[in-house]
């Protein structure tokens, strides 16, 4: 492990970076329309970056249960992300997909193989579209993993992945949005966290092609 | 309690902590009727350099022993102590990575019972691994260790 310190990120920084999840979102939100048999469309999201030590207190609540796609982030800036959808989102994603009353395992915990399946195509279309907009943002090859799944309270979700970026002294971007279909929204969460040294990597191609100089704004 | 923290405190008071994947919980219990006991929640097996010597429960080969200590002070000897150790689960199994083999939750199980060896305990309870999230309540009046999963799977009607 490296001694922490990473960039400080400026408005700039921060509005490219939201500017990348829009372009994903917009992306996610049209290949979801297949998926889904229907329009749906996605807000604007909303972008921050998060400390890791506080994210699971903050995300998640103990009592509610989540699902959770997560997928290795690969290339010239490595790292993970995921997609947070609550029980609500879950379920109305799986309605609209395998119909009113998908068959899950009484066993607890466990979803169906046709129910995970769905979620995670659902995170490989999300991330993978936020993925692919920002290496295209940034000028850079990125590809994200095979997904593992995870359908549990939310809280032990988020510590999880917060403890393996906080053991490779990451960082964490989170973006918040909301798509739309079938008049209802669904809210999602996007975690990014770019291992250490990565969001560097991110910021410097970055300024290369906004024109941004993160080296100019190190607090 | 929150990650990294750790605490002694005795009964009626209770300790708990919620929420747990990865990270692992290590209790410690005076069997010997002072009704005082202690928690410490853990999230990474080793401090890095630049984090020994604080005082903090974030990593296993620090808290372990602080809390050992913090309990040996409000009782007022060393010992003998009851450990037991929750979490320590492996919430994501990516199918194709070799490399977090052990994963992170199994590391932290190994990690906190050989910082407890170094102390000369052996957990005398576990409810670690696995792919489920845990929560964990601790009553140092009885000793009981609480742990809880999550009820129930999807449900949708």
């Amino acid at each position: 492990m490296r001694q922490p310190g990473g960039p400080e990120l400026g408005e700039l920084e921060m509005d490219a970076l939201r500017e990348a999840g829009n372009l994903g979102s917009g992306r996610a939100a049209t290949a979801l329309s297949t998926l889904l048999g229907g329009p749906v469309s996605m807000d604007v999201p909303r972008a921050e970056i998060v400390d890791l030590a506080e994210l699971a207190e903050r995300l998640g609540s103990p009592e509610e249960m989540a699902a959770a796609v997560y997928f290795e982030v690969r290339g010239a800036s490595p790292g993970r992300i995921v997609l947070l959808m609550d029980e609500g989102s879950v379920g109305h994603v799986l309605r609209r997909i395998l119909g009113p009353a998908p068959e899950q395992d009484a066993a607890g915990g466990a979803l169906s193989p046709g129910a995970r399946s769905t979620l995670k195509e659902v995170g490989n279309i999300v991330c993978g579209s936020y993925v692919s907009s920002l290496a295209e943002w940034v000028g850079l090859t990125l590809t994200i993993s095979v997904p593992a799944l995870a359908f549990d309270m939310a809280a032990c979700l988020i510590q999880s992945v917060a403890a393996e970026a906080a053991e490779d002294v990451g960082t964490a971007l989170l973006l918040e949005s909301r798509f739309r279909f079938d008049g209802q929204a669904v809210a999602i969460r996007l975690l990014f966290l770019p291992e250490a040294g990565s969001l560097e990597v991110l910021l410097s191609g970055m300024a290369k092609s906004t024109g941004v100089d993160p080296r100019g704004r190190r607090g | 309690m929150g990650i990294g923290e750790f605490r002694v405190a005795k009964a009626p008071e209770r300790l708990g902590a919620y929420g747990l994947g990865s990270c692992i919980v290590v209790v410690l219990w005076d069997p010997l009727g002072s009704g005082w006991g202690g928690l410490a929640h853990c999230m990474l097996p080793a401090a890095p350099e630049w984090e020994r010597g604080k005082t903090t429960a974030k990593y296993c080969d620090l808290g372990i022993p602080a809390l050992h200590s913090a309990l040996a002070e409000a009782v007022g000897r060393p010992g003998p102590f009851t450990a037991r150790l929750v979490g320590g689960a492996t919430m994501f199994r990516f199918p194709d990575l070799v490399r977090r083999s052990p994963s992170l939750g199994e590391r932290n199980a190994e990690a906190s019972r050989a910082a407890l060896e170094k102390l000369g305990l052996v957990p005398a309870g576990e409810e670690c691994g696995g792919e489920r999230g845990r929560s964990v309540e601790f009553d140092p009046g009885d000793g009981v260790v609480a742990v809880r999963s999550a009820p129930r799977g999807l449900r949708l009607m």
